[in-house]
């Protein structure tokens, strides 16, 4: 019963007895309102009830990666208590990849990774667990930096070639099933088309609301509209979509792309890859993006945040060799016009199914809109 | 036998604001029928002023266990509640208030202990900062809650984590300055539900309200999925000032299940949870 009701305990995220304690005792102190607690106090004597006990067991869950069964807090309602009861988890997890957070085990269909979207974080898909088929395993893979002095990989490339490597730690062969909302789903690209380099097969690579980076078709556009709006120069963007469309496997088309997106970095942009900082806390200078779109999240993920971002827009994505399973709340008609599969049509040699979803990119994973994406992804999965 | 035949018993709800009412005369004997539920309801400042008669209703135990609160408050209105509790138990017993003996369900709910004349009489408490409620029924399992609108109270997260996909659809679907209304609803009809059945916060995800919820206050026999099956209670919702809502849920009593969800056999008897 333990290991179904308390998947994704890791063991990294479960230090020692004083750090537990002390990392309880600062989410109970931030509840009750209690200045002074011992780790024997009992919850519910400390004034908490049920509304309360909720609110520790999310903030509890939250902070360890790791689910509790409701009634966890009447059970086990001390500092020591709960803290033994991490521990105990700890002792019975298993050992994983740094980066791979097992969001639910035991089954045996082949596993779902589900590759972090911007900032790192794996909450998203916690909300979708519920409609994955339950003899399915569900891995998350987080991104470096949330653990301090990690150091972030600058592109997509080394990003996904080290996600690569934490997903073989748990499947060592293919078919591998891939999920990537946002940031994510671009990142899940790059590691299906290197996972195909190896040899390996990709069973499953879905992509949740996220076009292809089109970095080079974005700078044309500006420097376009910039010097002659509506002239030859603004008709560059169709052209390369057509030869693209028309050669996908060019070399020069690619060379020409590259040159184009190293020149644009070069004259519009004092950031190109190759000077970005060691440290993230030198980075502030270094990123070309608008502060207000980091608005919502956390000001202390920012730094992370733009890197990751960063690298997105540096990304040439490769040719990948199979389906891709597209769940879009819209098309994408300043990038792709016309185009609804929002650019990865052209970008790999399969099918793109595009399955329409509710809602926006920022409330896609919240009601009613959630429910929606569950069921379409439950159905990908289960046509497989 | 129990007390509702049908659905279309019509179950009898009867409110009491206790003040002076909580202080029983000596002798003083309330009856109830099946199929009727006496809700008592006060509020602390109220209750405050007959500490003196309600601290000595308590035993010995309770008033160790409210030496154990860290707050001064916390442990007068425990003292308070319990007093209320026995008080009023008192009268449908035709016992000394100290003298009820409580025994604790398979999932540590206090019920009537089963000696005495009036042994089929069942009782749900639930209390505020402010408030405390008391249900009290015959034969029929009752649940009673009683839960504040909390303004800052992280409701969606509480909701993503307990609630089921209809739950927090129907939650959705109002305009978000009055969605925490919706939730505190479902937050008290589901736990009244629970109480109702004796079971345990572990189910909570269970019991699905999504079918029956609606814009108007709850006052019926309604069917809820809980689990695999659908059980029928009869369901009172009520604002009752203040940001309170209050639900009171009446079922049958081999409704009841235990930890594991096994019919209860009563306390202690469940072979699944020994």
């Amino acid at each position: 019963m333990d290991k179904e009701e308390h998947p994704g305990v890791r063991k990294e995220n479960l230090p020692n007895r004083s750090m537990n304690e002390g990392t309880l005792l600062h989410l109970w102190k931030d509840i009750l309102d209690l200045p002074d607690i011992s780790p024997d106090d009992d919850f519910f004597l400390c004034g908490g009830n049920s509304l309360t006990a909720i609110e520790l067991l999310i903030r509890i869950q939250r902070e360890y990666h790791i689910n509790l069964p409701p009634d966890t807090i009447y059970r086990h309602p001390t500092i020591q208590g709960q803290s033994a009861l991490l521990r105990k988890k700890a002792a019975t997890a298993k050992e994983y990849h740094t980066l791979i957070s097992p969001l639910r085990e035991g089954g045996d269909l082949p596993p779902l990774f589900c590759i972090h979207p911007l900032g790192g974080w794996m909450d998203h898909y916690l909300k979708i667990l519920t409609a994955i088929d339950k003899n399915r395993p569900v891995f998350g893979i987080r991104g470096r930096g949330l653990v301090p002095g990690e150091i972030l990989p600058k592109t997509v490339e080394e990003t996904a070639r080290e996600q690569v490597e934490a997903l073989r730690t748990v499947q060592k062969t293919g078919p591998y099933h891939l999920l990537g909302f946002s940031n994510g789903g671009i990142i899940a690209y790059e590691m299906a088309c290197q996972l195909q380099e190896h040899g390996e097969k990709v069973g499953y690579l879905g992509l949740i609301d996220v076009s292809v980076p089109a970095t080079e078709v974005r700078y044309i556009k500006t420097l376009a509209a910039m010097l002659f709006p509506g002239r030859i120069l603004g008709r560059i963007p169709a052209f390369f979509e057509r030869q693209l469309k028309a050669n996908p496997d060019s070399r020069i088309y690619a060379f020409v792309i590259k040159s184009i997106k190293a020149a644009f970095h070069g004259i519009l942009f004092r950031s190109p890859a190759k000077s970005l900082p060691e440290s993230v806390n030198e980075i502030h200078a270094s990123v070309h993006m608008k502060e207000n779109s980091l608005a919502h999240f956390p000001k202390a993920s920012h730094p992370n945040m733009k890197v990751q971002l960063n690298a997105s827009r540096m990304y040439l994505p490769q040719m990948f060799n199979g389906n891709v399973v597209l769940f879009s709340t819209a098309p994408d008609p300043i990038l792709f016009p016309g185009d609804l599969t929002r650019g990865w049509g052209s970008k790999i040699h399969g099918r793109c199914d595009v399955i329409a979803i509710s809602g926006n990119h920022s409330n896609l994973f919240d009601e009613p809109h959630l429910s929606i994406l569950k069921e379409r992804i439950n159905d990908s999965l289960g046509a497989l | 036998m129990n007390g509702f035949v049908s659905m279309t018993d019509s179950l009898k709800v009867r409110s009491f604001m206790t003040g002076e009412s909580v202080v029983p005369a000596q002798g003083t004997h309330i009856p109830i029928k099946a199929g009727t539920v006496h809700v008592w309801s006060a509020r602390y400042s109220t209750l405050e002023r007959y500490y003196s008669i309600l601290s000595a209703h308590v035993t010995p135990e309770e008033i160790q266990r409210a030496q154990g609160f860290r707050k001064q408050n916390d442990a007068r209105q425990y003292i308070l509640r319990h007093g209320m509790v026995r008080s009023v138990l008192g009268k449908y017993l035709h016992k000394d208030p100290q003298k009820i003996q409580f025994v604790q369900n398979v999932n540590g709910k206090p019920e009537l202990s089963t000696e005495g004349p009036v042994a089929d009489i069942r009782f749900s408490m639930s209390r505020t900062n402010e408030r405390v409620c008391l249900g009290i029924t015959r034969k029929s399992a009752i649940g009673l809650d009683l839960v504040k609108n909390l303004s800052g109270y992280p409701f969606s997260a509480v909701g993503h984590h307990l609630f089921t996909p209809g739950e927090r659809l129907w939650i959705a679907q109002e305009v978000p300055g009055r969605r925490s209304g919706r939730f505190f609803r479902i937050w008290a009809l589901k736990e009244a539900v629970l109480k109702a059945t004796g079971s345990s916060a572990r189910m909570m995800q269970e019991a699905d309200l999504a079918n029956i919820m609606t814009d108007t206050y709850l006052d019926g026999w309604y069917p809820v999925l809980k689990g695999k099956s659908e059980m029928l209670f009869f369901i009172h919702e009520s604002g009752c000032g203040s940001g309170h809502h209050r639900v009171i849920a009446v079922t049958e009593w081999s409704n009841r299940t235990c930890l594991n969800g096994e019919p209860d056999t009563g306390p202690g008897n469940c072979f699944t949870c020994l």
